[in-house]
Order: C-alpha cells, then sequence, then structure tokens
C-alpha cells in the first residue's frame, strides 16, 4: 500500500516535469520589433527641462504581435539631448518629473534634475538611454533594466 | 475558554463557507471574464455595468475573499491561543497551507480586472520580489512570464487563480469536509454556527448590495502619476519596509521567513503557556496595529483613488467642456458660440426626440466619424470609453427628465 502511494507520487512527480519546466523556462513570447523607436523629429523637443513623452512599442514573435505603451523622459539643450527611462530602478514604478528632477511616489525615492539618485530605496540612479539623431529624427535604444540592484544591467524582453 | 472554543468552531465554519462560495462565485466570474490584455478590463467593466447581477456577484467575490482573510487569521489566532496547535499537528500545518494558498489567490486574482490598481500593484509586487537574492528574480520572471509585464503574464495569473491555487485548494480541503460532514450528525453547538453562517451570509449580501468591489480607471502603463498601495492587510509589511529601504531583502525575504517559520514550528513548541501565547498574540496585533495605523497616516494626503464612473464622468466633464462647448453649448442646446458665429448646425441636446429617435450606437458613430459637413469626427482624441462616457454626460445633464431611448 506504502510502495504504491510512493510510486503514484513519483509517477505524477515526473510526468509534471515538463509542466514546471514550461512555467520556468519559457520567457516571454515576443521581442521587440525595432530596438530603435522613433520619436518624431528632434528640433520639436521643447528646451524647456524634462518632457515626458509617450510611444508605443511593437513585439513580434512569429505568430504573436502585442504592442505596449511605454514612456521616457527627454531633455534638450541644443543639439544636446538626454533620454532618461521613466522606470524607477527600486521596483518599477513611473517616476513622475517634480520641480527641477523627479520622485517616485511609491516608495518615495528623489532624483535630480540629471536623475541622480537623492533619497529613497533606489539603489542607483535612474537609467540613461542611448540616442541617436537620423535625417533630423530622434530615434531610442528602448530598454529596460534589471529593477533593485546597483549595476544597470538589460533586461531582455 | 468557552468563548474562545466557540470562537474557533465558528470561524472554522465561516472559512469552509466561505471557500465553498468562492468557489462558486468564481464559476459565474469565468463565465463573463476574458483573459487577455487587450479584453481583461472591458468584459470586467461590461458585467459590472451591463449584465443583471454581474456587478453583485463580483462584490460577493470580492467581500468573500476579504472576510476569508479575516476569519482564517482569526482561526489561526484563536487556535494559537487555545494551544490546539500542539494537540493536532497536521491539522495546524494543513490549516496554515491552506491560509498561504489563499492569500495567494488573493495575489493572482489582483490582477485580474486589469484596472490602475490591479496593473500598478502587480508590476511593484513582482518588483519587490526581485529583490529576494538568487531567486528572487526567476520566481518573478516565472510568473510574469518574462523579465518585464507581458502579455502572457495574465494569462498566467488566472491559470494559477482559477485552476491551480484553488485545485491544491481542493485537495486538502477535501478530507477536512469529509471529517466535518461526519460530525454533522453528533454533538455540538450546530444551532449556533448555523445561525452564524446564515447571519453572516446575510451580511455578506447585505455588504454586496450596499457596496460595489472597486474598480479604477483602465490600466495605463504611462500614467505617472499614479501611486499604488498594497491592500490594507499587507500595509504593515509596506510600511516596514520603509524603515529597512537599503536592505529591501529584509522585508521581501527575511521578515515573511521568519514569519513562516515561526508559524509552522508552533506546534513542535509545546512549552509555551497559555500567557506566553497570549503575550505572543498581544504583540504581534500590537505591531500590526501600530504599522498599519503609521501607513495609513503618512498616506493621508495621497488623492483617493476613484471608482471607474466617477473618474469617467469627471473626464466627460473636462472632454465636454474641450470638444463640445464651443459649438453645442454649456447647456448642450446647440447655442455654443462658435455654431452662433458661423452659423453651423449643432444639434439642440435638450430636445427629447434626440434622445428618442437617435441610438447610442449611431451616436457613438457619429462622434467618432462626425456627421454632416459641421460635426467633425472625434475618434483620434476618444477613446470607445470616453465617447460613451461623454455621451452618457449629456444625457444625464441635457436630456429632459423623462425621456427613453425607444431603439436602444
Amino acid at each position: 500500500m506504502e510502495l504504491a502511494k510512493v510510486l503514484g507520487a513519483l509517477l505524477v512527480a515526473v510526468g509534471s516535469i515538463p509542466t514546471v519546466a514550461f512555467w520556468w523556462r519559457s520567457a516571454s513570447p515576443v521581442s521587440q520589433t525595432d530596438s530603435w523607436i522613433d520619436l518624431g523629429p528632434a528640433r520639436d523637443i521643447p528646451e524647456e527641462g524634462w518632457l515626458l513623452q509617450k510611444f508605443s512599442v511593437e513585439h513580434r514573435n512569429r505568430w504573436r504581435q502585442d504592442v505596449t505603451e511605454e514612456t521616457v523622459y527627454l531633455r534638450r539643450v541644443g543639439r544636446d539631448l538626454t533620454v532618461l527611462s521613466s522606470i524607477c530602478p527600486h521596483a518599477r514604478c513611473l517616476v513622475r518629473s517634480e520641480g527641477e528632477g523627479f520622485e517616485c511616489r511609491c516608495h518615495s525615492s528623489s532624483f535630480d534634475a540629471d536623475g541622480r539618485v537623492l533619497d529613497g530605496p533606489a539603489p542607483r540612479s535612474l537609467d540613461e538611454l542611448e540616442w541617436k539623431v537620423e535625417k533630423g529624427r530622434l530615434k531610442v535604444l528602448f530598454q529596460q533594466f534589471r529593477p533593485g540592484v546597483r549595476d544597470q544591467e538589460v533586461l531582455k524582453a | 475558554m468557552k468563548v474562545l472554543g466557540w470562537l474557533r468552531g465558528t470561524s472554522a465554519i465561516l472559512c469552509l463557507l466561505s471557500l465553498v462560495l468562492l468557489l462558486t462565485s468564481g464559476w459565474a466570474l469565468m463565465a463573463g471574464y476574458v483573459p487577455s490584455d487587450a479584453e481583461a478590463f472591458s468584459s470586467v467593466l461590461f458585467a459590472r455595468q451591463q449584465v443583471p447581477g454581474g456587478s453583485g456577484v463580483r462584490s460577493v467575490h470580492y467581500f468573500l475573499s476579504m472576510s476569508l482573510v479575516v476569519t482564517g487569521f482569526l482561526y489561526l489566532l484563536v487556535t494559537y491561543l487555545l494551544g490546539k496547535q500542539t494537540v493536532d499537528k497536521s491539522r495546524w500545518w494543513l490549516a496554515l497551507t491552506l491560509y498561504f494558498l489563499v492569500l495567494g489567490m488573493c495575489f493572482t486574482g489582483y490582477l485580474l480586472p486589469m484596472d490602475q490598481n490591479a496593473y500598478w500593484g502587480t508590476v511593484v509586487r513582482l518588483g519587490i520580489m526581485e529583490t529576494v537574492p538568487v531567486i528572487g528574480s526567476d520566481l518573478a520572471q516565472m510568473l510574469r512570464g518574462g523579465q518585464v509585464f507581458n502579455a502572457s503574464t495574465l494569462p498566467r495569473f488566472y491559470a494559477l487563480h482559477v485552476a491551480v491555487l484553488p485545485i491544491f485548494c481542493g485537495l486538502l480541503l477535501a478530507p477536512l469536509l469529509r471529517k466535518v460532514s461526519a460530525r454533522l450528525g453528533q454533538s455540538g453547538p450546530w444551532v449556533a454556527w448555523a445561525i452564524a453562517g446564515v447571519g453572516a451570509l446575510a451580511l455578506l449580501y447585505l455588504l454586496a448590495a450596499s457596496n460595489m468591489a472597486p474598480l479604477e480607471l483602465r490600466a495605463d502603463p504611462t500614467d505617472t502619476e499614479y501611486v499604488p498601495r498594497p491592500e490594507w492587510y499587507f500595509l504593515w509589511l509596506f510600511q516596514f519596509g520603509k524603515y529597512v529601504e537599503s536592505v529591501p531583502w529584509v522585508e521581501s525575504l527575511v521578515v515573511p521567513m521568519a514569519g513562516l517559520t515561526f508559524l509552522f514550528a508552533l506546534p513542535l513548541m509545546t512549552r509555551q503557556g497559555f500567557g506566553a501565547r497570549c503575550a505572543v498574540a498581544l504583540a504581534w496585533v500590537v505591531v500590526w496595529v501600530t504599522l498599519t495605523g503609521l501607513a495609513i497616516h503618512q498616506d493621508r494626503d495621497l488623492e483617493p483613488k476613484l471608482p471607474y464612473e466617477l473618474a469617467m464622468e469627471m473626464r466627460a466633464n473636462d472632454v465636454y467642456k474641450d470638444l463640445c462647448l464651443e459649438c453645442h453649448g454649456a447647456e448642450g442646446r446647440g447655442d455654443g458660440a462658435r455654431s452662433l458665429r458661423f452659423d453651423l448646425e449643432a444639434r439642440d441636446f435638450t430636445q427629447p426626440e434626440v434622445w428618442q429617435e437617435v441610438s447610442e450606437t449611431e451616436m457613438i458613430r457619429s462622434t467618432r466619424d462626425g456627421k454632416g459637413k459641421d460635426m467633425p469626427g472625434f475618434g483620434r482624441q476618444l477613446n470607445h470609453e470616453e465617447t460613451v462616457a461623454v455621451l452618457s454626460f449629456m444625457k444625464t445633464n441635457f436630456a429632459p427628465a423623462d425621456t427613453s431611448r425607444s431603439n436602444d
């Protein structure tokens, strides 16, 4: 009787390996179609502090297509641009621009006018994103980074 | 002691009742729910507003889950005070496991409505989970189906909520239910329990009838203004996290693990006297109340979270002012400054015929695509929800009192 129970449990456990493996290993089914996101003419960005820019990112993996809505903060000084991720490096809330700098209202992290962390649980400064201007249009390398760690680590979608 | 004994039995009965009713109300909710990013919120909204009884069933499910969290806690607390955990060890472990499965269902069910609270609450909780050393990010990735919130996150939470966790729960419950039903014929304060059960049920339906389960605006992943907060029963941990913010894994790992270990080890602590148990319980209640109170106090300036209908009404008000007023006028008479100046044809919404003869579908179409030569289409500025909201805003404010639509 005991042996039967053990055997049964063993069979169920072995039989369930594919389930566990699927849950554990299968990552997101979608990957970003273009890593460089077109944010329109660079000249149109006003030269007045931080601008919250919203845009869509298309993800596609053969059969599945999926569009997510994302945001970044832009600042233009002459021909120089800064692009900051709006995602708080602590727990992924969105930071809002507050006075000169930024503030995350989930756990009260604050950042200065250049996105450097001032106070709160955020382990690093706001993540800076790479950008380039091609034929007058601003393109941003949209990436997300692992939250809660000191070093910037790129996440694959 | 007698009171405690009665309380233990009653809370156990109420827990079982809640579990069973949660299951049946869940079946009803499942019948109208679509677990996909694009459809989830709309399907919940549809059930809430358009399906007779839909809002009621959702409220029953919501308040039952709350009451289960409370009565489950009460059962565990009283059992501990009575020292029963050392007598019937396996029952204690079973009850604890069930309680954590219930909390797991709260966690996964939280995301399903896909409103602001659901989305942001889950994003942040998974973010906190990632601070657990070694396994944290794998665990969060497994729940999320990826390293960031994506289209397979909701189906995973749905699968856990409606199949994986409840079935484990049922498997653990089956022997317990059998024991209870075997005891049904024996002596016990059954009449009192029956009264408690009926009373609780009446209270629940009263609560569900007078309060809708909360639903906020549709999740907006680009909203930088939304501030999520955990459910009230987890505010203590949230508040505690503020004091250890430089070592986040104390909040996300050490405290929960210490709590779990303590609870599961309780049956082995046979030397704890009644006084000591009372002191431990009292200490916990004091800590809980203090931290929860502090969390609520420190959030006193936070804007209140508005229910969907109210938030949409406010948005509709703004939309009307921004887009409609200059032609249709402040009173909806079609006498806005612009239509008077350029002699445009703008509908007078105070005429009952408008509401009797034009169907809502038609109005939605005109708002979206425009109508005639003078009414522009607003499909680019307004989404469907906003269009519906602004139309119902106009109906509430401008339509004559006893207008009912003939071809709705």
